[in-house]
């Protein structure tokens, strides 16, 4: 059973019951109301013909006069004053049935009406009545008997049945079509997102689902197209990433093929020929490498082994190894700043943000250092004069392959993965990476510090 | 534990034995049983309530032995006699159910109960133990002693049985109308006055007068509407109509020589110290009369189902 007829027959069923239930209850307020006012109308009437009673013994006139109006009204009236009728005899046993029971008459003798529905076996039928007690110094000198046969009212009620039988079908089918109509609206979503999830399981992965209105099921379906739009993206990054790492392979594999064939054909200078191929090799090499290990920080499996270590140090061993491919570096480097990290990584982070520096630097541009602490953070800035990045382009940076002029890709020899590489492992040191640039560019990395002197 | 089995055997104990009524002191009073709320409340001749007694059971009547009452009830297997003097119970007879009346036969000192449900007469001597039981017509009701002779109204059948107190034998049946209900004998003229319900939801509106001697019916006499209460005394008769509220006075030549509104629904009549005592089963009042003229003296509330009236007048 799906979901919409599950839907439908819970709505069947309350429909049912509601619609039964509703004419039920009006069926007896009905009959309550009616069979309340029809029993007011017998006290009054009871009422007024009591008041005629003057006391004593009741006047034949009194008699006749309660006889007339039962003959003129719609209930049935008489006044009674047979002692034996009654119950005068209790506690003697009686041989016939009195019109009135023992309690009946102590109740009459307390100047209190009586009011009854129900069977009486006098009138042999269902009866309302009333019975209002003529009294005289308190003694019961008659009654005043009034009642209505209840089938009056059941005849009544009964012309009533067939319009309330045919509103509540008429009701319920209205309902019910409206209960068809209102469940494929609410699963209509629900087939949508079965259809586009079917969709994208397959593979297409532009499958959306209209969005609706703004209802859980239409935030369902906005949800749902969010997760559809990062699949698309994920898997169109993946597709430009295979593509890119190809091309990047590539383009060393040409070079080394090229070169390796003309040094065999003895076409040229092998030496420069070999130069180009151990070039394009340590690039190849460079590339994997740097492959390997962002596979490596994004599967989660690479463990950093954090200890306390003085930031000062690799930095310098680092600026000191870049010495050889650029001559200028400012260094302000505050020595007594202690960070826990694993050294390798952080190393690599060094490493990997001088090389970017270098890279986009002039031989003769200073590139500036800097090694402070900022509260209880300790921070590493990195700033060159090279050409700046355009502001844009900034949230990039961190993207796989991703470089600003991809004219100068193959001529500098960066893999394009090094700044991916370096937030990552950052992160994994609980610190964060913030990269500027107006002029030059400025790669600022914030490492929590863990000993550092109270600020006097 | 060993308090509260001391506290339940105080209970049970005090179950056993009621605590003891009002004692009656006055040598002359009326005692009125009201059925509805059961007791019995004495009254002494100036009108004044002396004393109340209620009983946990519901005794339908009751008869004097001498300074002790006697109460029986229609669903109750056992009869209590009570002692006016200390306020006690005095015994307890095993009886059938059933009983509807009871009649103390002065002369072989014995209780006489009819009882429905065996439509007998059962004869019971002063030690509570039954002696003899005779069969009756349907529904054995009131019973009244003359001449030694038990006279037995059975209220569903159109019979009176005459009874001979001594060999417990049926002498006679009179024919009477059904649902009769009280009697009394005018014994100067040796007269039997019967009344009753009526027939039916046809009240009886007469009363039935027989000879004592012939059995016959010899005269009715009007006393509207169902006389069920009679008393006699020097010949003149007195009815109570429960139907019409009527008290009625009536001489020895079957005139009716006065008549009073009687409380509401009464079924007992009692003469008391010159004065005529009646008491409404439906308002629960005791009302006085001139026992000659019939003029209502007194009026008095008692409590409401006042069905019988006993009266000691002294030793």
């Amino acid at each position: 059973m799906t979901f919409g007829k599950k839907l439908w027959a819970a709505f069947f069923v309350f429909i049912v019951i509601s619609v039964v239930a509703a004419f039920g209850l009006a069926y007896m307020l009905y009959e309550k109301l009616y069979v309340e006012s029809v029993k007011e109308e017998l006290v009054a009437a009871a009422k007024n013909l009591s008041a005629d009673y003057k006391g004593g013994e009741l006047t034949p006139e009194f008699i006749s006069q309660v006889n007339w109006f039962s003959g003129k009204s719609s209930f049935e009236a008489f006044a009674v004053h047979n002692p034996r009728e009654l119950a005068a005899c209790i506690p003697y046993e009686a041989d016939f049935e009195t019109l009135i029971g023992p309690e009946e008459r102590a109740q009459l003798l307390e100047n209190r009406l009586i009011e009854k529905t129900g069977y009486s076996g006098r009138f042999n039928r269902q009866i309302i009545s009333v019975i209002y007690p003529l009294i005289d110094e308190n003694q019961l000198n008659g009654i005043v008997y009034i009642y209505m046969p209840l089938e009056q009212i059941d005849e009544l009620l009964s012309s009533f049945i067939l319009f309330l039988a045919a509103g509540a079908t008429f009701l319920m089918i209205l309902l019910l079509y409206a209960g068809l109509k209102w469940t494929r609206y609410v699963t209509q979503p629900l087939q949508n997102m079965e259809n586009a999830a079917v969709r994208l399981s397959e593979g297409d992965y532009k499958a959306r689902v209209p969005e609706g209105f703004n209802d859980e099921l239409g935030q369902l379906a906005r949800t749902f197209n969010y997760m559809a739009e990062a699949i698309e993206k994920e898997d169109e990054q993946r597709r430009t990433f295979i593509a890119t790492v190809s091309h990047e392979l590539r383009t060393p594999l040409s070079y080394i093929k090229g070169y390796s064939e003309a040094a065999l054909n003895g076409i040229g200078s092998i030496k420069k020929q070999l130069a180009i191929i151990h070039r394009e090799s340590v690039r190849m090499e460079r590339l994997v490498n740097d492959l390997l290990e962002l596979i490596r920080l994004d599967s989660g499996t690479i463990t950093v082994e954090k200890m306390p270590l003085p930031l000062a140090d690799i930095v310098y061993g680092t600026v000191e190894t870049f010495r050889l491919k650029h001559n200028y570096f400012h260094l302000d480097i505050d020595e007594s700043l202690i960070v826990s990290g694993d050294e390798g990584r952080l190393s690599q982070v060094v490493i990997n943000i001088l090389d970017n520096a270098v890279r986009y630097s002039s031989t003769d541009e200073t590139i500036y250092v800097t090694l402070k602490r900022e509260k209880k953070q300790v921070k590493l800035i990195v700033r060159d004069t090279g050409p700046g990045i355009p502001e844009q382009e900034i949230p990039k940076l961190t993207d796989r392959f991703y470089r600003i002029n991809k004219a100068r890709t193959r001529h500098d020899g960066g893999s394009g993965l090094g700044l991916s590489i370096v937030k990552q492992i950052v992160e994994l040191h609980d610190g964060e990476l913030k990269i500027e640039s107006t002029a030059g560019t400025v790669v600022t990395v914030m490492l929590p510090l863990i000993a550092w002197e109270e600020e006097k | 534990m060993k308090k509260i089995f001391v506290l339940l055997l105080f209970l049970f104990l005090a179950g056993c034995n009621p605590a003891p009524h009002e004692k009656i002191t006055a040598k002359q009073f009326a005692a009125v049983l009201t059925i509805q709320k059961p007791g019995l409340t004495f009254v002494n001749a100036d009108g004044t309530v002396i004393a109340k007694w209620f009983f946990d059971e519901l005794y339908t009547g009751g008869i004097l032995i001498k300074d002790e009452l006697l109460l029986y009830g229609a669903n109750l297997n056992q009869a209590v006699l009570y002692s006016f003097k200390t306020g006690e119970e005095t015994a307890r007879w095993d009886v059938p159910v059933g009983i509807t009346s009871a009649a103390y036969l002065e002369k072989t000192n014995e209780v006489a109960f009819s009882v429905k449900q065996d439509q007998s007469v059962h004869f019971f001597n002063k030690k509570g133990k039954e002696t003899a039981k005779i069969r009756t017509g349907n529904y054995p009701m009131t019973m009244l002693e003359y001449n030694e002779r038990l006279y037995v109204i059975n209220y569903q059948d159109t019979v009176l049985s005459e009874i001979d107190l001594h060999t417990y034998k049926l002498i006679r049946e009179f024919a009477i109308p059904t649902s009769s209900t009280g009697m009394a004998i005018n014994k100067e003229k040796k007269e039997l006055w019967v009344g009753g319900h009526g027939y039916g939801a046809k009240a009886s509106e007469s009363v039935h007068i027989y000879s004592l001697e012939s059995g016959a019916l010899t005269a009715t006499v009007n006393a509207p509407v169902m006389p069920v209460a009679f008393l006699e005394k020097n010949g003149y008769m007195y009815t109570a109509s429960h139907g019409s509220n009527k008290i009625y006075l009536f001489d020895a030549k079957r005139r009716k020589i006065a008549e009073a509104k009687a409380p509401a629904n009464p079924f007992a009549l009692a003469l008391f110290k010159g004065r005529l005592l009646s008491a409404g089963y439906d308002n629960g009042e005791l009302t006085f009369y001139d026992n000659e003229t019939l003029k209502k003296t007194k009026s008095i509330s008692i409590g409401k189902g006042s069905f019988m009236i006993f009266i000691k007048e002294g030793e």
